[in-house]
């Protein structure tokens, strides 16, 4: 539906702007309705091939998974409304860079997320995700006048193209083991996780394949060492950091790990590999987020910081966790990267040090960014609470002390940088000198009803874990009801100790003495330019140079082949000749 | 029968001579031109060798076609070239260099 809806949007564009705009809007919540009406039928069966390749022997089936269903649905519901939050935000930009190309990438970027979610071939999914990977160039560099906006959109194309290698890899090894097998359809993701769990794909393609898919999903996820592209990649207007970011593609990583989770979990060392990468990006971006000033940058090694749970949560084995904080994340990532696009807006200006007491001049922007903090925080009640204690209890329950201990420390820090964006926004005194104002209804809209999400989203568990597992009879999703996660979370999982409302506790208790010590001594401003918090962060903590330093090998490279571009007509045609009669002599030699 | 062979043979090699060592766009379109006669021809003679003349008839006539078009389009983009270089040469075309 959005795919083929797409595909009006350059005709309508042409017609009429406004009517393009609010077609494409139609097109994104009829495409959320959906998606949404899918959980609600759901537990079908597969939706029949809908066509084939004679040549390859592929079907592009599509298969109605618990998991992709519900990473569809939050694809479909968090772009429709990034699509309606664009209509006004986007309003000064189009005037250079045209709607016509926005609207259409947008659209097609979440419909081919929604595709991916629900394909049931390892080849749809590896197109889809190159289609996304794709999308996320181009929306990234939109306003391409910007030399920053070009760059980070190739960064954030090429750094994810190491990870995508190996999906490619992964995907190619297992589709030859199971036509050796003689699959019906070799590239079937259900029937591939059936062969491997009955023990019949050799140990050693399987742990071949789990590497690249790891690789895959650490790039796509940013998750370290691959993380560079994503802080970059806020030069996107913001709404696309909103959909990138919340509702499409990162969680595409999160759920390439989670949907391959039965094969891969077969090999040792799959799992604490996943855990250990997801807790070592979660503190290293949650420490650079203590010193970032640019609002959106700090929002982006959230990000990063929050998948580093979700992957944890994969490598503890549980399904249940990983994706409930992927959903629950999802509604309050996007509500405040939406929030922001309303601050941004308003003061024209992301460094945080040049914003400060908005909270009198946008009171629902200021409601709903306070929401999304504490929940992106961890305090007790609303959404992010539950799942991050769900995936820290998974991995105390799996005796992986090293990631939790980690994970822990980064909670500790998630509430201090959280706090400090909050406070550096919207308290304290005003250090701006443009009058901000409050944002029209369409995008105050989309962010009451993110507010509203993430305070109440919690409330669903008991439907989300039922439907979670359905058509998954490998992933092992345990069903939690509301009243269980309640006393989950009140007495600990049976191991006597409560640690999760003191974690709970702790996020609460820094939230205060925090308050309480900048409302004395002023936001945390700071005096004059500090050149090493700023060096840290523009590099990522260094991982910039390290990727860098590829790059300077790869252009030294290119430069010697580059001899070979004579650029002379004649010469060319002198090398296609000699090429045409080496490949005779070939066919004459071995014929 | 080989001496047409042959006579194919040759036209290709001397398109081919000329498309390599011609600095003059128009010599190059030329050269192609020869080419493909050349090619055309050993089609014929292989026809009627294996006596299936009929498909490679066909085959020749199809190629006579498309050749048509595809020398109309080296034509308009040597003019094309014209326009932008003022000059024929190769050599003009440089653009390209690594």
């Amino acid at each position: 539906m959005p795919l083929g809806g797409c595909l009006l949007i350059p005709i309508l564009g042409r017609i009429n702007e406004r009517l393009m705009k609010w077609y494409s809007v139609v097109v994104a919540f009829v495409t959320a309705g959906l998606t949404v009406s899918l959980i609600r039928q759901a537990g079908g069966e597969e939706i029949a091939a809908l066509y084939w390749i004679p040549g390859v022997d592929a079907t592009f089936g599509l298969q109605l998974t618990g998991i992709g269903m519900f990473v569809a649905a939050v694809a479909g519901c968090i772009g429709s409304l990034a699509v309606l939050y664009s209509i006004k935000y986007m309003e000064e930009l189009e005037e250079e860079y045209g709607p016509t190309r926005y609207y259409f990438l947008t659209i097609l970027f979440i419909g081919s997320m929604i595709a991916l979610a629900l394909a049931d071939s390892f080849l749809t999914l590896y197109i889809f995700w190159e289609i996304i990977g794709f999308c996320s160039f181009a929306l990234i560099a939109y306003e391409y006048h910007k030399s920053k906006a070009r760059e980070a959109g190739a960064k954030a194309f090429i750094v994810t193209r190491f990870g995508d290698i190996g999906l490619l890899v992964g995907v190619a090894i297992l589709w030859s083991v199971m036509r050796d097998l003689g699959a019906e359809d070799p590239f079937s993701i259900k029937a591939t996780i059936e062969a491997a769990v009955a023990g019949q794909i050799p140990m050693h393609l399987l742990a071949i394949a789990g590497g690249g898919f790891i690789a895959a999903a650490a790039g796509k996820s940013a998750q370290f060492p691959l993380h560079v592209w994503l802080p970059d990649a806020m030069e996107a207007p913001t709404t696309i950091s909103a959909l990138i970011h919340a509702a499409t593609l990162v969680n595409a990583g999160i759920y390439l790990a989670v949907r391959t989770l039965p094969m891969f979990s077969l090999i040792a060392w799959w799992l604490p590999t996943l855990a250990w990468i997801g807790a070592i990006s979660a503190l290293l971006t949650a420490v650079l987020a203590l010193f970032e000033k640019d609002l959106k940058r700090v929002l982006a090694f959230s990000t990063i910081s929050q998948l580093g749970y979700m992957m944890a949560g994969v490598g503890a084995a549980s399904v249940f966790a990983s994706q409930f904080h992927l959903l629950n994340h999802a509604i309050f990532k996007a509500l405040l990267f939406l929030c922001a696009g309303s601050v941004i807006h308003a003061a024209h200006t992301r460094n945080m040090y040049e914003m400060g007491g908005l909270k009198r001049s946008m009171p629902i922007t200021h409601i709903t960014f306070l929401i999304g903090t504490l929940a992106l925080a961890g305090v007790p009640l609303l959404n992010g609470f539950f799942s991050k204690d769900a995936i820290l209890e998974a991995l105390l329950h799996q005796g992986m002390i090293g990631p939790l201990v980690i994970l822990l420390i980064t909670t500790i820090l998630t509430a201090i940088y959280s706090w400090r964006m909050y406070w550096l926004t919207f308290q304290a005194e005003p250090r701006t000198e443009v009058e901000p104002h409050e944002s029209p209804w369409q995008m105050t809209v989309p962010l009451m009803a993110l507010g509203l999400g993430a305070v109440f989203s919690w409330f669903y568990v008991g439907g989300y874990t039922t439907k979670l597992g359905l058509q998954l009879p490998y992933h092992e999703v345990g069903i939690m009801e509301l009243g269980e996660l309640w006393h989950h979370t009140l007495y600990g999982a049976g191991h006597g100790l409560n640690a999760m409302l003191l974690v709970g506790a702790g996020v609460v208790a820094i939230i205060i003495v925090l308050t309480l010590r900048w409302s004395r001594h002023g936001a945390p401003v700071p005096e004059g330019p500090r050149m090493w918090a700023d060096l840290v962060t523009d590099t990522k903590g260094f991982m910039d140079w390290f990727w860098g330093f590829w790059y300077v090998l790869m252009r030294a490279v290119a430069s010697v082949l580059s001899l070979f571009q004579t650029g002379d007509l004649n010469n060319n045609s002198l090398w296609l000749a000699i090429g045409f009669i080496a490949v005779l002599l070939m066919f004459l030699g071995w014929g | 029968m080989s001496g047409y062979a042959a006579a194919g043979v040759a036209l290709v090699i001397i398109g081919l001579y000329a498309t390599i060592t011609r600095t003059n766009l128009f010599q190059i379109v030329m050269g192609l031109a020869i080419m493909s006669r050349g090619v055309s021809l050993v089609f014929i003679v292989g026809g009627m060798q294996t006596g299936t003349m009929a498909a490679a008839q066909s085959l020749v006539v199809t190629a006579i076609l498309i050749e048509a078009v595809t020398v109309a389009i080296a034509l308009s983009l040597v003019v094309a070239a014209y326009h932008h270089n003022k000059s024929l040469s190769t050599t003009a075309l440089r653009r390209l260099k690594g």
